[in-house]
């Protein structure tokens, strides 16, 4: 009696050890690979950050020197860091004011850039940073000496909600071409 | 009896517990050699999607230059990559080959239409027509060859376009960069040679032709002679390129401006000169409706200038070019249209320096 009992404990035990010693090196291999794909995936965000950081230097550096916005006038290199803010008023004009032209403009800056925000902000004289546009253009006083009445132009408005994002700024020159004046600005890029 | 019987079933079990350890550490085996394989093919996939984007990125960073040359990327990637740009329903998109996705770059990119290379050699020089449309960007590798073949009329200005005018050239005019290595020859003798150690060899000719030698690609450009001077400002250049393989035409186009000159003879096909010529004419239509719109509201500002209707008269011109650029969009190969255009943009260009720029109560459009 006594030895039969004893051989089925000892055949149950023996299954019951290799099912845990199973169980445990499953429990290490998880463990093992969360901490590996946590690690890579930390490391990974680390090369982003870096490549967006990078990215940004290099997109606001390209930027500033589009054909688009350049001070034209100044022909080739004199026109680096200085912009024409009539094509800024011209970019920035929203659908409705007409140009159909331009929403295929926008089609195309999408591919450019993608998921972004540029803007240009008037920083000497001050002005009341309003954003500048063809109403106020319009107005009698635009810009007879350095305006007040509006510095911000937003040429390219695609942000990307909920995602993280990195902003850059750099000076230039802000070039009026209808009382050939220019005042100090910033051209600002936040790329998601 | 029942003793032995029990005293077996203990004796058979560990039998079984191997077995079921040899099972079980085979399958953890199993399933670490697969993911091995897989890192690795997915490591082999982030390295080919790397290449997608880093050589926009690097030519990104490139565009700032007026004209340079450089080596992209800036860092080689680490193996061979086999690359093709786009043609006709891809236009304007890059692939690296057994990629299933490809990547839109949005500039403007003439060279070989495949190549294998580990870094490219890049060229990129601002397109003005009249004003400053866009960069163009040349990029070619080391196995693709470029030479410029003269006869006895041309041998002058062919020499003073390659990577190596002669050094007794009175005035330098616009010229393939030397890093290029694209050799001037009065025939493809060199050229054909080349064809074993080199992927794509491509010989390009300044007079009509029939075709080239069987294995070489080639082009015949007719140009006009404001290409041939250089005090003549480069948006006089224009002409026509014809492409060829071996002897059978694959196709013709024409090119306005001295940088599509050059991008006609860099293009290894009709497909990526034509796919990329398109586009170019695209950023010129969309700098046209920049300075059209700054004109317009000049002439609200400025209407002591517009008393003579000055920027009216710009403005008609500026559509007037429009008008041009859709007909070449719609036949690329039209030489009239193209030099219409040429003499439009001169004459925009006058416009611009003398009636506008030269009174003190105008301003320039650009």
């Amino acid at each position: 009696m006594k030895s039969v009992k004893s051989c089925f404990k000892k055949a149950q035990i023996g299954m019951i050890e290799m099912i845990m010693v199973m169980i445990v090196v499953v429990v290490i291999i998880v463990i093992g690979m969360v901490f590996y794909f946590k690690f890579s995936g930390s490391s990974m965000e680390k090369t982003q950050e870096r490549i967006s950081e990078d990215k940004a230097a290099v997109i606001i550096s390209s930027v500033a020197q589009l054909p688009e916005i350049e001070c034209s006038h100044l022909k080739g290199r004199g026109a680096k860091g200085c912009v024409d803010t009539l094509k800024l008023l011209v970019l920035s004009m929203k659908d409705k004011e007409g140009n159909p032209d331009f929403v295929e403009h926008r089609r195309h800056y999408s591919d450019l850039f993608g998921y972004m925000v540029i803007s240009v902000e008037q920083l000497h004289p001050q002005t009341s940073g309003k954003e500048c546009d063809i109403s106020i253009f319009g107005l009698p006083d635009y810009p007879e000496a350095p305006p007040i009445g509006c510095g911000n132009w937003t040429i390219y408005n695609n942000p990307k909600k909920g995602a993280g994002s990195v902003f850059r700024t750099m000076p230039v020159a802000l070039y009026y071409p209808t009382n050939r004046a220019y005042t100090l600005g910033q051209l600002k890029v936040t790329i998601y | 009896m029942l003793k032995y019987r029990l005293s077996k079933k203990a004796d058979v079990s560990p039998a079984f517990q191997y077995i079921f350890a040899l099972i079980v550490g085979a399958i953890i085996l199993i399933f670490f050699i697969k993911f091995a394989f897989k890192a690795e093919s997915t490591g082999k996939e982030v390295i080919k999607a790397e290449v997608l984007h880093s050589l926009d990125a690097s030519m990104q960073a490139f565009s700032v230059s007026v004209s340079s040359t450089d080596l992209l990327p800036s860092t080689p990637w680490p193996q061979l990559v086999d690359m093709k740009f786009g043609t006709g329903a891809n236009c304007g998109k890059f692939t690296v080959t057994g990629q299933k996705f490809l990547v839109p770059i949005p500039r403007i990119v003439f060279g070989p239409e495949q190549m294998k290379a580990r870094q490219l050699k890049a060229w990129t020089t601002s397109w003005y027509f009249p004003f400053r449309v866009t960069n163009i960007f040349y990029l070619v590798n080391d196995r693709s060859k470029y030479y410029l073949i003269f006869n006895a009329n041309n041998q002058d200005f062919v020499k003073r376009i390659s990577s190596t005018p002669p050094a007794t050239a009175v005035f330098e005019m616009d010229h393939l960069p030397r890093e290029f290595d694209v050799k001037y020859y009065d025939s493809e003798a060199d050229a054909v040679a080349k064809l074993k150690i080199n992927d794509m060899v491509k010989v390009n000719y300044f007079e009509e032709k029939n075709g080239v030698s069987n294995g070489l690609k080639g082009s015949s450009l007719v140009v006009s002679n404001y290409c041939m001077d250089e005090d003549e400002p480069g948006y006089k250049c224009s002409g026509t390129v014809t492409f060829y393989e071996g002897n059978k035409l694959t196709g013709a186009s024409t090119f306005i401006g001295r940088e599509l000159m050059f991008a006609a003879v860099m293009a290894d096909s009709i497909g990526v000169y034509q796919c990329q010529y398109g586009r170019a004419l695209d950023e010129m239509e969309r700098m046209i409706n920049v300075y059209t719109a700054k004109a317009q509201r000049l002439a609200t500002k400025r209407q002591e200038c517009e008393y003579d209707g000055k920027y009216n008269s710009i403005i008609g011109m500026l559509n007037n070019m429009k008008g041009k650029i859709q007909v070449l969009k719609t036949n690329p190969g039209d030489s009239d249209t193209a030099l219409q255009l040429s003499n439009l943009a001169d004459l925009i260009n006058e416009f611009n320096d003398n009636d506008l720029g030269g009174y003190e109560e105008c301003e320039v459009l650009f």
